[in-house]
């Protein structure tokens, strides 16, 4: 939505303002966003780590992420909520309940640009709320309104009551289930209903505040300064998708479900809790995205509002599609991903896709990260295999006799409701993430159980093998919010891109599927790329398929136009890489270390199973790939801490002067 | 002389109007079968793939054998499974979000 507002209509062109609520005190504030910080973070996950950090200056950043003096931080970048072609891409930012570190997720549907064209592009909510509430923006008239009859309520139903108590079907929520009232550490935002702001907890934070909903309704759009720019970037936009027919043709067909295939060819997908790195041919045809056409697929959807390219779908199951369909008949939703996939299918060798599409919605509705909440599921098969999980345990547990065999979705949906509902000893155990799940399965049965977690940085999951793709563990090993493939995405690396590699560092080598030279690099650059991609407030993917055709020049002329404040494609490095050194900081005054930057053993020790890069394991090469990721980063290799000089460059010297007074930097 | 079997994906099978074939080369390099295939298919076939001057696949899309990376100077061995397919690292999940 876009508004053709004079410049005395709006404090700033393509800009909203920031709102504060207080629910400890119920008080709500609305500022305007400085300019300067327009220009240094530039929106979304920018000034979100801005906001964090200063608001753990007066608050000890070690504090219990489940307290109330955790922050919850949303934001869109200028570009999100209208229609410059790339979508719209909500970041919610905190302290992760997850894994004890800086948390934050992204998800698509209209929450974010909602709540822009209300005119507030970030919203602040501290302390706690004394009973349920939910925050309701709508235009420029915010209230908190009591939300004790939607507590106990799951995702899909409480949004429900809430379009209904409005009397709009068309508002826009982001909300928690019951695992975040019920302070599960990997809670989900659900958003609209069907996407979510999956990772590290952001909807525990929500239940530790008592805010079981935040609705939004606006009509007012974004003020565009000029027009005719800011139409001829969409239009450049669009005459840059077409010249890759070939990868966008195959991307709105498929979306990410693609990599199902892709991923068993190169060997990375994790199966059987990545105990094998590619599916048996006949998994895989149960599972890929050619299936999900084939049998499943209604019609295409995007995500979020503005994007061009659709790489969702939707489906309705008839309960012919496979053994399982028939206990689903009629349920909806929207096209699994391919982590969904991996998570839920791969991982735990569920052969039957309308039982992962059921599965995923069990984690929607209790509002659960699949990745954490699969990955988990994954584990306990491996123990129940190797006897560390006994029958008498899984009896006692569900209070039934059951089995953990691979591909047991009917145990698997149980899982997930035990953690949902805190409702038994299992859900209990598996509340905080899944390496305390398997410390505590170890207490209880002597047996080692953690070298069967597949994880990284801060303990977080991931459902892919990363062990012969150098630049992917890296991305495992360093990503601020714990183990992750987003922040440092690239399609150098698996795409075997020497093209982009070469523009980007003079040599090939980067493009090389398991070659360990400038992987290092690769993760450092990458990471500052797409830092400043969600600032700029659109989805990652079409600028990630090609870094060379979707430059951020495309992203510059739109914010610029949309704004009237020159950016260029430098700048907006610039801002990536100062985003990137905020998310650092905020880690560094935790007393995170290079020692942090790390893998479990499983990917670091157990060398690949199979496939090209058979034998190879992180322990051989990671720490060389990390040397060079923090000589590409500026910050000292011995620590991992950064150094004074480059953050003057990048004018954090007041960063750079707290993190100096906490013994946290390198001067 | 070696036998190599070739597998198209998406923009390759709509290119050879099949899903895949036997194919017998009488070089033993990657290079040698792309030249094959583009006497078979037209040039598009191989523009599509790579782009000629630096050997590098192009935008989205390549080759492996037996899920090892190409390049025009590989070599191949008889028996070896050719796969053409479009890349594409990564994938969110709308419940993993991001």
């Amino acid at each position: 939505m876009l508004s053709w507002a004079t410049r005395r209509e709006c404090t700033l062109f393509g800009f909203g303002d920031l709102l504060r609520v207080d629910l400890s005190t119920e008080t709500i504030r609305r500022e305007a966003i400085p300019l300067e910080m327009r220009r240094r973070y530039l929106g979304g996950g920018g000034i979100n780590g801005r906001l964090l950090w200063e608001h753990f200056l007066d608050v000890d950043p070690k504090v219990d992420p489940r307290g109330p003096d955790n922050v919850l931080i949303v934001g869109l970048g200028p570009l999100g909520g209208t229609p410059f072609g790339f979508g719209s891409k909500t970041k919610f930012t905190f302290k992760s309940p997850a894994y004890g570190l800086f948390g934050d997720s992204v998800s698509g549907a209209g929450f974010g640009p909602a709540m822009r064209w209300a005119g507030f592009d970030h919203l602040v909510v501290t302390g706690k709320a004394r009973h349920p509430v939910y925050l309701w923006i709508d235009d420029g008239r915010v209230e908190l309104r009591d939300a004790r009859h939607l507590w106990g309520k799951n995702a899909l139903e409480a949004e429900h009551l809430i379009k209904r108590e409005l009397h709009d079907e068309e508002v826009h929520t982001a909300l928690i289930g019951r695992a975040g009232e019920n302070l599960v550490g990997y809670a989900s935002i659900t958003v609209g209903g069907h996407r979510a702001a999956g990772r590290t907890g952001g909807g525990c934070v929500m239940g530790s505040k008592n805010l079981k909903a935040l609705v939004a309704r606006g009509r007012k759009g974004v003020p565009v300064a000029d027009a005719a720019a800011f139409l001829a970037a969409m239009d450049e936009v669009q005459r840059r998708i077409d010249k890759l027919p070939v990868v966008i043709d195959n991307w709105r067909r498929l979306g990410t479900l693609r990599s199902v295939d892709f991923y068993d060819l190169i060997h990375c997908n994790a199966y059987k809790n990545g105990q094998l790195s590619a599916m048996p041919k006949e998994a895989n045809a149960k599972l890929n995205g050619a299936a999900y056409v084939k049998d499943l697929i209604d019609h295409a959807v995007s995500c979020s509002p503005g994007c061009s390219t659709a790489c969702s779908a939707w489906q309705r199951i008839r309960g012919f599609e496979s053994a399982a369909a028939k206990h689903f008949v009629g349920e909806q939703g929207p096209k699994p991903e391919y982590l969904t996939v991996a998570s839920l299918g791969v991982g735990t060798d569920v052969r039957d896709l309308p039982a992962v599409i059921h599965l995923n919605r069990l984690c929607f509705d209790y509002g659960l990260d699949l990745v954490e909440m699969g990955n988990g599921i994954s584990f306990l098969m491996e123990c129940w295999e190797k006897g560390i999980v006994s029958a008498a345990d899984l009896e006692s547990w569900l209070g039934e006799p059951a089995n953990l065999d691979w591909g047991n979705w009917e145990v698997a949906a149980k899982v997930i409701e035990a953690v949902g509902n805190q409702s038994n000893e299992l859900g209990r155990m598996l509340k905080d993430n899944i390496v305390g799940a398997a410390r505590r399965l170890e207490d209880r049965t002597g047996r080692a159980a953690l070298k069967y977690v597949n994880y990284g940085k801060g303990g977080a999951t991931f459902s892919e093998d990363p062990r012969s793709f150098p630049g992917w563990a890296c991305n495992m090993a360093v990503a601020s919010r714990g183990a992750d493939h987003l922040k440092g995405m690239a399609p150098v690396e698996k795409g075997g891109r020497k093209d982009i590699s070469t523009a980007w560092f003079g040599q090939p080598e980067a493009g090389e599927l398991h070659g360990v030279a400038l992987k290092g690099a690769l993760s450092a650059r990458a990471e500052n790329v797409n830092c400043a991609t969600n600032a700029s407030g659109v989805c990652s993917f079409i600028p990630t398929r090609d870094s060379l055709v979707f430059g951020h020049d495309l992203l510059a002329a739109g914010v610029s136009a949309l704004s009237g404040i020159s950016f260029s494609e430098d700048d907006l490095y610039n801002i990536g890489e100062r985003i990137c050194n905020m998310e650092k900081a905020f880690n560094s005054r935790l007393g995170l270390r290079r020692s942090d930057d790390a893998l479990g053993d499983r990917w670091m020790n157990v060398p690949a199973p199979d496939g090209p890069g058979k034998g190879m394991k992180a322990a051989d090469w990671l720490e060389q790939v990390l040397d060079e990721y923090y000589e590409h980063k500026g910050w000292d290799k011995a620590t991992g801490l950064q150094r004074r000089a480059k953050l003057v460059e990048l004018g954090l010297d007041d960063v750079a002067d707290v993190l100096a007074a906490e013994n946290a930097l390198v001067d | 002389m070696i036998e190599i079997k070739a597998v198209y994906h998406a923009v390759f099978e709509e290119l050879a109007g099949r899903r895949g074939e036997q194919i017998t080369i009488d070089q033993s390099s990657f290079g040698a079968l792309i030249e094959q295939l583009d006497l078979r298919y037209g040039r598009s076939f191989g523009d599509t793939l790579l782009d000629r001057r630096t050997g590098y696949f192009k935008a989205g899309v390549i080759a492996l054998a037996n899920g090892r990376q190409l390049e025009p100077s590989t070599a191949l061995a008889d028996g070896d499974e050719v796969v053409f397919l479009v890349a594409m690292a990564g994938g969110s999940a709308p419940g993993a979000g991001s």
